[in-house]
C-alpha cells in the first residue's frame, strides 16, 4: 500500500530511554561532606561529655589532650563541643537567610518580567535603590537597627537579598515569555498566573537553586563577620565567626582557638560550591 | 543614542536614586523597635534626657519634613553631630577617609593585577593540572572569611617574620604604606576570586573564537592577540566585575579594618554601632552608598567607550 500524500504515519516512540543524568562526582563530593556537617551536628554535642556553654575557669587555655581533643577556650570550655555545637547555629540560620530572600525575589522577578509594566518598574526601581548601598554594610546596620540576633539577621538578609534572586528570575522569565511553549499555553487558554507557575518557573528553577548555594556560602560568610564585629550572634552561644574573635588575642600561644573555627566555614563553604558547579553541569547536559 | 546622550541619561537616572538612598538612611532610624530616641539613650537615660533626643534628631515631626530637612542638610554638608562626642558627623568622616581610601585603592588595584594574571594563566593553560590547581584555589578563597584570611596572615607572616606591622595606620607616609600591605592583601584575598571566576570564563569563551585563530594563522604571537585583540573584551568583564564587587569591597575594608585595627570610615561605623550613635551610622552609611553610586555611573560610562554596541541600542 502506498500513499501518495506524502505524509507518513507517526511511528512509535523509540524505546529507548535517554539516560538518566547522574549528578557530577564533585557534587556527590560536595553532598557528602555536608552530610557529614548535618552528622556533626546532630549528633556531635550529644556524644560529647561536655556542654558547650558551660565555662570552667580552672581549665582555660588547655592545649589538646586526651580529655578535650581540641582543647579548652578562654572560659574552659571545651572547644571540639563548641566547634560542633556551632553548626547548629551557623547552618541553618546561613540556609534561611538564603531562603526567605530566595521565596521572596523569585516572586518578585516572577511578576515583574511576566507581566512587564507597573509591576516591573516598581521591582526595578526599588531593586536600584537596594543595591545602590554596599549589600553587606548595609545588612551590618540593619541587623545593628533590629537588635542582634539569629532573627534580625535573618530578617535583614530577606530585606536586602531578594534583590539578587529577583534580578535573576526576572531575565529568566523575560527570556522564557518570548518561548513557543508560552504561546501555546496561552492560545489554549490557560490564565497567565497558571502559565507562569507551571510552564515558565520551572524552567526557571536551576538557575535560581544554583544562586541559592552560592548565596548561603555567602550568607554563612557575613553571619560569621557580623559575629566577629559583635553584631550577630551573641555570646555565650558557639558561632564560628564570634569563636575566631575570641580566639584572636591568643594567636600566639593557642592558634588552633582562631583557626579551627575558620576551616570549618571554608570546606563547607567548598562543599557547597562544589554541589553548586556540579548542579550547573548538570543542567546544562 | 549617541554616547553623550547616553551618559545624560545615566546621570539624571540617579537623581531619583539618591532621593530614595536618603528616604532608606532615614528610614533606617525607624526600624528600631520601639521608641527610637529610647534606643539611643538607653536604659538609664531619663525621660527629659530622651525628649531632648527626640528634639534633635526631629523625630517629634512628621516623616515627610524630616525628609526634607534631611535632605536639605546632607545637601549642605550637615549630617548631623554624633550622640556620643558632639562632633560634627562630617568632620568625623573627614578624618577618618585617609586610611579607607588607601586601603581601598591597593586593596583594588592589587586585586585587578592578581585576577588578570591568575585569570590569563589558567585560561591560557585550559583543563591543565595548574588551571585546576588554581581553580581549586579560587572556590577555597570564595569560602573563607575575610577577618579570618586576616588572622592567617598575620599567624603565618606576621607573626614569623616580624616584617609587617600587625595594626594601626602608622604616622609617616612610608608607614601608611608598610602598614597598608596585610590589609591590602587580605582584600584581594577576599575580591579577586569571584573576579578571577569571571574573567577566566570570558578568556576562555573568546580563545575559542574564529578571530583569535585567525590571528594565530597570521602568526601573531601569544602576547600580541592577548594586548591587541583580547584585553579590550576582557577590560569590560573587569570593569563590570569593579561594579559589581563594590558592595563586597566596602565590606571587606571593614573587615578588615576591624581585624587590622586601622582608624579607618569601617571601624567608625563598627564603633558606632557598638554606642548606638545613630548620626554616625546614617552618615556613615550614606557616604559608602554614594561611593557604590558613583562607581557604578563611572563603569557604564567607562563601558559605554570600551564598547560602542552598548550606546547604539
Amino acid at each position: 500500500m502506498t500513499d501518495q500524500s506524502g505524509f507518513t504515519a507517526p511511528t512509535e516512540a523509540p524505546a529507548v530511554r535517554a539516560p538518566r543524568k547522574r549528578l557530577p562526582g564533585k557534587a556527590r563530593f560536595g553532598l557528602a561532606i555536608i552530610g557529614l556537617y548535618f552528622l556533626a551536628g546532630i549528633f556531635g554535642p550529644m556524644l560529647l561529655p561536655f556542654d558547650p556553654d558551660a565555662a570552667n575557669i580552672l581549665q582555660r587555655l588547655r592545649p589538646p589532650s586526651a580529655q578535650h581533643w581540641l582543647g579548652t577556650d578562654q572560659l574552659g570550655r571545651d572547644f571540639l563541643a563548641r566547634l560542633l555545637y556551632a553548626i547548629r547555629i551557623d547552618l541553618p540560620v546561613a540556609f534561611l537567610a538564603a531562603f526567605f530572600p530566595m521565596l521572596i525575589g523569585t516572586a518578585l522577578g516572577a511578576v515583574a518580567g511576566f507581566f512587564g509594566r507597573i509591576p516591573d518598574i516598581v521591582v526595578s526601581r526599588s531593586a536600584d535603590i537596594v543595591q545602590a548601598f554596599p549589600v553587606y554594610v548595609f545588612l551590618l546596620v540593619l541587623v545593628f537597627a533590629l537588635g542582634s540576633g539569629a532573627t534580625s539577621f535573618i530578617l535583614a538578609a530577606t530585606v536586602i537579598a531578594w534583590v539578587g534572586y529577583a534580578r535573576l528570575v526576572r531575565g529568566e522569565v523575560m527570556r522564557l515569555r518570548e518561548m513557543e511553549f508560552v504561546a501555546a499555553a496561552r492560545v489554549s487558554g490557560l490564565p497567565p498566573l497558571r502559565i507562569l507557575a507551571t510552564h515558565v518557573l520551572p524552567n526557571a528553577l536551576p538557575q535560581t537553586l544554583i544562586y541559592f548555594m552560592s548565596d548561603i556560602v555567602m550568607m554563612v560568610l557575613v553571619l560569621s563577620s557580623l559575629s566577629f564585629l559583635g553584631v550577630g550572634i551573641q555570646p555565650p552561644t558557639a558561632e564560628w565567626g564570634r569563636m575566631i574573635a575570641e580566639g584572636q588575642p591568643f594567636l600566639r600561644s593557642q592558634w588552633i582557638l582562631s583557626v579551627a573555627p575558620g576551616l570549618m566555614l571554608m570546606v563547607f563553604g567548598i562543599a557547597l560550591s562544589l554541589v553548586a558547579d556540579g548542579l550547573d553541569e548538570w543542567s546544562r547536559k | 543614542m549617541d554616547r553623550g546622550r547616553f551618559i545624560i541619561r545615566r546621570l539624571l537616572q540617579t537623581i531619583p536614586l539618591l532621593a530614595g538612598i536618603m528616604l532608606l538612611v532615614l528610614l533606617l532610624l525607624h526600624v528600631v523597635p520601639g521608641d527610637p530616641a529610647r534606643a539611643i539613650g538607653g536604659i538609664s537615660a531619663s525621660e527629659e534626657q530622651v525628649d531632648q533626643i527626640r528634639e534633635e534628631l526631629g523625630l517629634n515631626r512628621s516623616l515627610p519634613v524630616q525628609y526634607v530637612s534631611y535632605v536639605g542638610n546632607a545637601l549642605r554638608g550637615d549630617l548631623g553631630r554624633s550622640t556620643r562626642s558632639g562632633r560634627t558627623v562630617t568632620s568625623i568622616i573627614a578624618d577618618r577617609l585617609a586610611p579607607t581610601a588607601l586601603l581601598l585603592a591597593c586593596g583594588m588595584i592589587l586585586s585587578i593585577a592578581l585576577s588578570s594574571v591568575i585569570a590569563v594563566i589558567s585560561a591560557r593553560n585550559k583543563d591543565s593540572a595548574l588551571d585546576f590547581a588554581l581553580i581549586g584555589v579560587t572556590v577555597a578563597g570564595i569560602s573563607i572569611p575575610t577577618f579570618w584570611a586576616g588572622l592567617m596572615l598575620i599567624l603565618l607572616i606576621a607573626l614569623p617574620t616580624g616584617l609587617f606591622p600587625i595594626n594601626g595606620f602608622g604616622d609617616t607616609p612610608l608607614e601608611n604604606l608598610h602598614s597598608i600591605v596585610l590589609p591590602a592583601l587580605t582584600f584581594a584575598i577576599a575580591i579577586s576570586p569571584v573576579m578571577i571566576r569571571a574573567l577566566r570564563a570570558k578568556l576562555v569563551d573568546l580563545y575559542r573564537q574564529d578571530f583569535v585563530m585567525m590571528s594565530r594563522a597570521a602568526g601573531l604571537s601569544e602576547n600580541a592577540i592577548l594586548y591587541r585583540h583580547l584585553s579590550r573584551h576582557a577590560a569590560i568583564t573587569l570593569v563590570t566585575m569593579i561594579s559589581v564587587q563594590v558592595g563586597p569591597m566596602i565590606f571587606v575594608s571593614v573587615v578588615s579594618e576591624k581585624t587590622y585595627a586601622r582608624p579607618g570610615l569601617g571601624e567608625a561605623l563598627v564603633n558606632a554601632v557598638s554606642q548606638r550613635d545613630f548620626p554616625v551610622i546614617q552618615g556613615i552609611t550614606l557616604v559608602t552608598a554614594l561611593f557604590v553610586t558613583a562607581v557604578h555611573l563611572t563603569a557604564d560610562i567607562v563601558i559605554s567607550f570600551l564598547n560602542p554596541w552598548m550606546t547604539l541600542k
